[in-house]
């Protein structure tokens, strides 16, 4: 007998290779003209010190496997990371700066990944973490509907974190379609590395073992019950 | 009373899954498998417990001890010369509202004994939701597989020229965390049923939870699984496949998806072959 498992050494285990379950964090993120500057960098920045954090929390599950993927949006939306990357492969190019904000687009785009095909059945629930300090300039609706018709769209734990004063709150809201949890406000870039920090990896925790539940039984908040946020940003305001 | 023609056995084993164990969470899932008919048949449940139901260790092993014995009395009722056609019409109809009461009123009356309460900021449930849990269970004889499933677990059927069918079809509910169970109201109309001839040449019957399903890609994966457990059998017979089963669950844990996992093979030998 082995000792890894006790198999006899002599009878393989049935099948072919076996697999952790897919699990998809995808930032959408706002690269409009409003976050030139002191905004964008500090997002760059937060989003860089998120990925370490990441890693540990995919290496402390290893049976999700966790794929990275980014959007960003101003006057367009594109792909920034296009392939699901697994988190310990992801380097982190920084996005700058310019145009307007086709939030909508971003979620549109987002909502044709969440398909299945490609998305497989057997995938956890994807984390989609939106980050933004204005309001949509294309149809922000029409991309919430695409999203919110996909099953995995649906599925997904969506989380909004507003960036100064200037952010869409009703459409950030919106967004989550969370009852409890309201968008998280980061008004400088300490916040901002806060928020970040905790929807890639206190989100991505709880979302990596979700317990499975009877239909119609009542369902957490926010479909995966998530641990508290951080709380409210400080009185050092800078944006 | 016909001669039979093939010899059936079982084995089944559940596992806590790796995840389970690293958050130190029990096994939720239960197996069992129960002799009946004086030894020529057999009937065989493994249930898979909701982790989101407080009691959903409790809850499954209510359904693998309601199913098998439901099963047990349902070929004592029917006799051994019954065929598939009995079998089938009383599986669709009165035996999957029995079972489901019957496990209904088993937990209503652990929870009462038990004393539940509500937690704080636990939601207002019916009992039964602490107890969720799948099914799958089957009644193998010489001459019939009967099988039901309610919920996400995979019910596959290897025949002896290696095909792999689901007689039973997916749970069309079930979706990431949620699955029919038998926990809700009116359970039995989500609970899948079948009943056929077993061949002359005999074939492999495999119920898993979705923690085995979970831990391969697609179906293409899980039907090389089964093949590949037909073939075990048949090479090394069911008694060695038994004696390595708890090792094969554990790494399918560990590998897979981490949930807990349990799987019951039910084999059908010819009589010259069995072993």
């Amino acid at each position: 007998m082995s000792v890894d498992g006790n198999l006899p050494l002599e009878m393989e285990l049935p099948g072919g290779p076996l697999s952790a379950r897919p699990l998809d964090f995808i930032f959408l993120l706002d690269a409009s003209s409003s976050m030139d500057g002191a905004k964008i960098q500090s997002l760059n920045q937060a989003v860089e010190a998120a990925l370490p954090a990441m890693r540990d929390v995919a290496r402390d599950n290893p049976n999700a496997a966790v794929r990275v993927r980014a959007i960003q949006f101003n006057s367009g939306a594109y792909w920034h990371i296009p392939t699901p990357t697994p988190v310990e492969q992801v380097a982190w190019t920084p996005l700058s700066a310019s145009g307007s904000t086709a939030m909508g687009r971003a979620l549109s785009m987002c909502a044709a990944q969440l398909r299945t095909p490609p998305m497989p059945d057997r995938a956890l629930p994807p984390v989609l973490v939106l980050i933004s300090d204005g309001a949509p300039t294309d149809d922000f609706r029409a991309g919430l509907n695409a999203l919110m018709a996909e099953p995995w769209g649906k599925k997904a734990v969506r989380i909004a974190i507003a960036i100064g004063e200037g952010a869409d709150l009703a459409v950030l809201r919106a967004f989550m379609g969370h009852p409890e949890l309201e968008p998280l406000r980061a008004n400088n870039a300490e916040t901002l590395v806060q928020c970040v920090r905790w929807a890639s990896t206190a989100v991505l925790q709880a979302a990596s073992a979700p317990p499975s539940r009877a239909l119609g039984a009542p369902a957490p908040s926010g479909n995966v019950a998530l641990p508290a946020p951080p709380p409210p940003a400080s009185a050092a305001d800078v944006w | 009373m016909k001669a039979p023609r093939l010899r059936v056995a079982a084995i089944a084993h559940s596992v806590a899954g790796a995840a389970h164990i690293r958050q130190m969470r029990p096994c939720q899932d239960a197996f069992r498998v129960e002799s009946t008919g004086e030894g020529v048949a057999v009937a065989v449940a493994v249930a898979d417990g909701h982790g989101s139901s407080r009691h959903a260790a409790e809850g499954a092993t209510f359904a693998v001890q309601t199913a098998t014995r439901t099963l047990a009395d349902l070929h004592a009722a029917l006799g051994a010369d019954a065929g598939t056609g009995a079998y089938r019409a009383q599986l669709e109809d009165a035996v999957g509202r029995r079972l489901v009461l019957a496990w209904q009123d088993v937990v209503q009356r652990h929870g009462s004994i038990d004393g539940i309460k509500r937690r704080p900021g636990e939601p207002d449930l019916e009992v039964t939701h602490r107890y969720g849990t799948t099914l799958s269970a089957a009644l193998a004889t010489p001459d019939v597989v009967a099988c039901l499933a309610l919920g996400d677990g995979a019910t596959l059927w290897v025949s002896p020229e290696d095909e792999v069918l689901r007689p039973l079809g997916d749970d069309a509910h079930a979706f990431a965390d949620q699955t029919s169970s038998l926990c809700t109201a009116g359970a039995w109309r989500a609970l899948r049923a079948t009943a056929w001839t077993p061949p002359a040449e005999g074939g492999l019957l495999l119920m898993m939870s979705d923690g085995y399903v979970n831990s391969y890609p697609d179906d293409a994966a899980l039907d090389a699984v089964a093949r590949d457990y037909a073939r075990l059998v048949r090479a090394r017979g069911l008694d060695a496949v038994g004696a390595a089963l708890r090792g094969f669950l554990r790494q399918v844990s560990i590998r897979g998806c981490g949930d807990d996992v349990s799987l019951a093979l039910i084999h059908f030998a010819p009589l010259e072959d069995a072993r």
